[in-house]
């Protein structure tokens, strides 16, 4: 029984329909489903196989947004109960898109798909200066660090911002990740950071890694 | 003397001979002055009669495109006499195919050979020909480069270029040998620069009583929306795509290439069965010919196997057979949907910042070789403009060079250049709600 209506639920995020998954989260609510397996089961297995279907571009970019939403509605109806029932999200992530850079879809995936595998994301969003995120990553518990650079003219601001990191002694305290069309595997290890990953869901697979 | 234009085929490069050389001078500008001193320009598109008032007097004038990928010139005498033309790859590719890279590579210390390159090549073209005026016409870091003016703003945030305004230099200021003034058209912006500008100035976007939407959808993507002469512009960022960059077995036009794509009796045939690579309007041929067929749905997904269509597994994802050796990957078609819905999104930005609707434009020029490649149904069939533009399209060529041509043979018009650059409207596409809710809206084919 229960099986079928979080099997229903992921169908509803997969598919992006976000009323049908608010009220299926109510429904499964309702029989008393744990809280945490209706996340696990049905909104973030729904948010891994769209993250599969888009890294081999099965799906593209509006289906990824769709079912993020439907995803939201579901985690924002099932959020009281999780914290009743003292389910901890898996950890906190930081995102950006660095200095100079305003391009913010390629990070706003990024950021979907973190929430997918159930991380809190903390968004600081685009033209982020190194200080600021100094600042942020000075007073959050998050352990991962995202920073997204669309410009060849602005990847440099990843190395700055890694820099400004260490010269302020909280380069340790966080797993930096590096991203975006231009940045490559090697680019990401010459400027020191912990991870690059090509797409979105590679993304959150790696940050996983981290907690 | 009119005399008839070089080359005008409109399906560029696809069904004829593909000479390199020849596409990039095929850009038609003849000019035949007379006694009563009126200059008459054809080009692809253009039949321009104007007064024959030229920028320097007893000496040659010179205009030149600087375009991204190609360069173009054109020589005139004192007469008006074109005397000499050319058309080359610009030596800076070596850098980067698109400015962003170019900037990149002038911010790492190689400004002077980035520069030289450019302008060796251009003192070339002019010396021994007694000129003393050069119009040069480009993109704002095209002119930045020239002018020997780090470019470093115009690649990150706010984007802002160093200068707008119409520069005049002294050739030494430019690299370039003997006594002469170099001349800079005006830009609009870090990403409109003086070849928007020298386009709509060929294509009178400014003193029009109709409504006309300009493109020049090379990487850059830049477009001029004309609302009866009120001007609005933007640029999208379009990427490479539609030229070929970033597809698996894309490139641009050459002798080798498969050029175009349709179907017949039910099937895909193309141009060169045995091409060795795909170009860019071939892509956009073979998107909308697979789209008809159902091979691809409307998101843009492969997805039926029909019997006569060869579907294979690349790289974990499907793909689909063109020839022997080129295919379209999945991943191949995301990019075209990431450069369409950019255009189209652009332009409806530019139509709401008008306060207009599609269905009020009604001419829409293309600038560029890609304009001439661009099948006008596959465009319409892969939505890269608004349905109510069809029938409305017409390739110009290369506006840049038939703008600069048209400042160096009449002094007014040049000064009357930066008045066109100062009325043009920029609307920012960055942070901009409704360019974003216009974009994420267009990827797909519907
Ligand atoms: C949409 C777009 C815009 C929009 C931006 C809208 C927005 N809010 O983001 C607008 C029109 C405003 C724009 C403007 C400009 N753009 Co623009 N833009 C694009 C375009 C068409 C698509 C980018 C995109 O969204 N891709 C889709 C997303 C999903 O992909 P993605 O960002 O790469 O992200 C994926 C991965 O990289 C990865 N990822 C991303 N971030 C991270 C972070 C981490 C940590 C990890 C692990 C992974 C990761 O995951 C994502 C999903 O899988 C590209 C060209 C193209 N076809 O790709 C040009 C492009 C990126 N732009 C470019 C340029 C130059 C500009 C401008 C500077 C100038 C201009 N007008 O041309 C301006 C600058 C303003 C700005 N916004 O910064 C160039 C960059 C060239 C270069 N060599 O660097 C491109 C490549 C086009 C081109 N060739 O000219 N642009």
């Amino acid at each position: 029984m229960s099986n079928v209506i979080l099997d229903q639920i992921s169908e509803a995020v997969q598919k992006g329909k976000a009323r049908d998954t608010k009220e299926l989260v109510q429904k499964a609510i309702a029989e008393k489903i744990g809280a945490k397996d209706i996340l696990d089961k049905g909104l973030l297995a729904a948010m891994a196989i769209v993250g599969k279907k888009f890294k081999n571009n099965e799906v593209f970019v509006p289906e990824v947004l769709i079912s993020a939403r439907a995803l939201n509605m579901g985690t924002a109806e099932l959020k009281p109960y999780l914290a009743a029932q003292g389910v901890k999200p898996l950890g906190k992530a930081i995102i950006c898109t660095v200095k100079g850079d305003l391009h913010d879809i390629g990070k706003n995936l990024v950021r979907m798909m973190l929430e997918g595998v159930g991380l809190e994301v903390q968004d600081l969003g685009v033209d982020v200066a190194p200080e600021k995120i100094v600042e942020a990553v000075k007073t959050s518990d998050a352990k991962v660090l995202c920073l997204s650079a669309l410009l060849t003219t602005t990847m440099g601001a990843q190395k700055d911002t890694i820099d400004a990191l260490a010269a302020a002694g909280v380069r340790d305290k966080i797993k930096i990740m590096v991203g975006g069309a231009p940045v490559t595997e090697e680019y990401a290890k010459q400027i020191g950071a912990d991870a690059y990953t090509s797409d979105a869901a590679s993304a959150a697979t790696a940050a996983k890694l981290f907690f | 003397m009119p005399i008839k234009p070089l080359c005008n085929r409109k399906t560029f490069c696809a069904k004829t001979k593909y000479n390199p050389d020849a596409c990039l001078s095929c850009v038609n500008a003849v000019l035949s002055s007379s006694a009563s001193a009126k200059a008459e320009v054809l080009m692809t598109g253009f039949n321009l009669k104007f007064d024959f008032a030229p920028t320097v007097k007893g000496a040659n004038v010179c205009a030149v495109d600087v375009g991204t990928t190609t360069v173009t010139g054109v020589i005139f005498d004192a007469q008006g006499a074109q005397i000499a033309k050319t058309g080359f790859l610009n030596p800076q590719k070596k850098y980067g195919l698109d400015v962003i890279a170019r900037i990149d590579a002038c911010n790492n210390g190689g400004m002077p050979e980035v520069r030289g390159c450019l302008m060796r090549e251009i003192d070339k073209f002019i010396a021994g020909r007694n000129v003393r005026h050069v119009l040069l016409s480009g993109n704002t870091t095209m002119e930045h480069i020239a002018a020997g003016v780090s470019p470093y703003s115009i690649g990150v945030a706010p984007y802002k270029p160093q200068f707008t305004e119409m520069q005049t230099l002294k050739f030494s200021d430019c690299l370039l040998s003997g006594e002469g003034t170099v001349t800079l058209s005006p830009n609009v912006s870090g990403f409109i620069g003086g070849d928007i500008v020298a386009g709509i100035v060929a294509c009178g976007l400014e003193k029009t009583d109709k409504n006309i939407l300009f493109l020049d959808m090379g990487t850059n993507g830049e477009i001029v929306l004309s609302k009866k002469g009120k001007l609005y512009g933007c640029s999208t960022a379009a990427g490479p795509a539609f030229e070929g960059g970033n597809i698996a077995c894309g490139s641009h036009a050459h002798d080798k290439a498969i050029c175009n794509a349709k179907i017949e009796g039910g099937r895909i045939v193309v141009d060169r069965p045995d091409g060795v690579s795909i170009a860019g309007g071939a892509v956009i041929d073979y998107t909308a010919a697979l789209l008809d067929l159902n091979v691809i749905d409307e998101t843009g997904a492969i997805d039926d196997c029909r019997d006569d269509i060869d579907i294979f597994e690349q790289n974990g994802e499907p793909a689909i057979r063109v020839n022997e050796k080129v295919y379209l990957s999945q991943r191949d078609l995301r990019e075209i949907q990431l450069a369409k819905s950019a255009v189209k999104a652009g332009i409806m930005t530019l139509l709401a910042a008008a306060e207009m609707s599609a269905s009020e434009v009604d001419e829409v020029l293309i600038a560029g070789g890609f304009g001439m490649a661009l099948n006008p149904k596959s465009a319409e069939r892969i939505c890269i403009f608004p349905p109510e533009f069809k029938g409305k399209t017409r390739a110009v060529g290369n506006t840049s060079l038939t703008g600069a041509i048209m400042c160096v043979l009449n002094a007014g018009i040049l000064k009357h250049s930066q008045e066109v650059a100062d009325a043009v409207e920029y609307v920012e596409l960055t942070n901009n709600e409704i360019f974003q809710n216009f974009y994420l809206n267009s990827i797909t084919f519907e």
